[in-house]
Formats: C-alpha cells, structure tokens, sequence
C-alpha cells in the first residue's frame, strides 16, 4: 500500500481529551480513527451525490398508496 | 434491521418524502432481497417516467444497493421460501417473508397490509408501517 504521512497541528488539551476518547470508541491508533473517519466522510458524500441523482427519477404527488396500487397491479397482471 | 418490500424501494427512488428521509438518515439498517431489486428492474418501463437511460438508471439503482439498502442473495433466503409461501396467498412475497425468516430483523416494512397479515404472522413476523419505523429511527433534523 503506498502510503503518504499528514500532519496535523492540534492544540495540546484537545489532543490529551482525544487520545483518552479514542480507546473508549473502539480505535486502537489515532492512525485507525483517522482512516475510518475519512472513509465515513467519503461514504456520506457518495450518498449525499446519490440522493441528487435521485430527483432525476422523482414524480410529483406520488403517496404511499399510488406506489402500493402501482406494484400490486403489475404483479396480478403477472399471473 | 429492517426489510423493506418493493413498495418501500420504489418510493426512496421516486419521491422526496419520509420514506426516503428514513432510509438516507440510517443507511446501515435497511435490506431487501434481491428479487425486489429484480422486479423493480423488470417492471422500470412503468415507474421510470422521466425516462431515464438504462445505463444511468442501473447506475442509481447498483448506487442504491452501495450505499442505503442492502440486496440480499438469494442463497440466504431461498431454503425459507417453502415456509415462506405457506404464509402468504402472493407468490411475490414469499422471497420478502423468506428473508425475515432467514435473519435476525426488526420487521418488514410495506405498505401492503393486505397480504403481509401480522395476524397470520404471529409473532415470529413483525408487519411495521411508516408510522412503527419512525418509533424505532426517529427522523433526524
């Protein structure tokens, strides 16, 4: 895996509070919580470019029921 | 975790309401079985009237099994499927109902109570409306 090194500067109070926090969160190295952090990040924006590209698809005035009717009529056609 | 049924999908797909705050506000709660996913494709000439490409249209949809609702294979729920069509009169659903015997679920989220019945469930099935997964996730500002 190439790797690149990133630092930060952090104020001394913050990052004593921070390392006694990581442990209790389940991260073993601040390098872990970074990495997981950043994919988190990552994943919530990749959802946040889905949701857009979901009004593409969207129809107005549509409700619980037309949807319910919508399906159940193409499925008794089916049969 | 909840199953959604192909109603449930189809509209996260195509309004911008509760349905899809729920699902956008908890992405690791939600699964459904492949086969909703498969009938939602077949039948898309119906609901996609924006008309959208196929290419485009796959995209959003393998994007929706990514990263907000889980597809389940097939070889998880099938072995329930016998079970599963002895408790309902509609072929359609018995993959939905096979999935929640096949995993540890908080219900099965639909709104066709017609034929998904808590009463012939019992309590091995829980029947949740939008209402029951608002109290279980409440919405989030």
């Amino acid at each position: 895996m190439a790797e690149t090194q990133v630092i930060f500067r952090l104020d001394k109070r913050l990052l004593k509070e921070f390392d006694e926090t990581l442990k209790i969160s389940g991260f073993k190295t601040r390098n872990e919580w970074f990495r997981a952090a950043i994919r988190e990040f990552l994943e919530d924006v990749e959802r946040k470019k889905v949701l857009q590209k979901l009004r593409k698809l969207e129809v107005k005035g549509l409700e619980e029921k037309d949807i319910e009717e919508m399906v159940s009529k193409w499925r008794s056609e089916k049969k | 975790m909840i199953i959604i049924d192909t109603n449930v999908l189809l509209a996260f797909l195509l309004t911008n309401g509760i349905t899809r705050r729920i699902i956008a506000g908890n992405p690791d709660v939600f699964i459904s079985p492949e086969y909703c996913f498969e009938e939602l494709w077949e039948h898309r000439d119906r609901w996609n009237k924006n008309k959208l490409q196929d290419s485009e249209l796959l995209e959003v949809v393998s994007d929706v099994k990514r990263l907000f609702v889980m597809a389940i294979s097939p070889e998880v729920y099938n072995p329930y499927i016998p079970e599963a069509e002895k408790l309902t009169d509609d072929k359609d659903d018995s993959p939905i109902i096979a999935l929640a015997l096949s995993v540890d679920n908080e219900g099965i989220w639909t709104y066709n109570t017609k034929h998904f019945r808590q009463e012939i469930f019992g309590e091995r099935i829980r029947v949740l409306s939008t209402k029951d997964v608002i109290k279980l996730y409440p919405l989030k500002e």
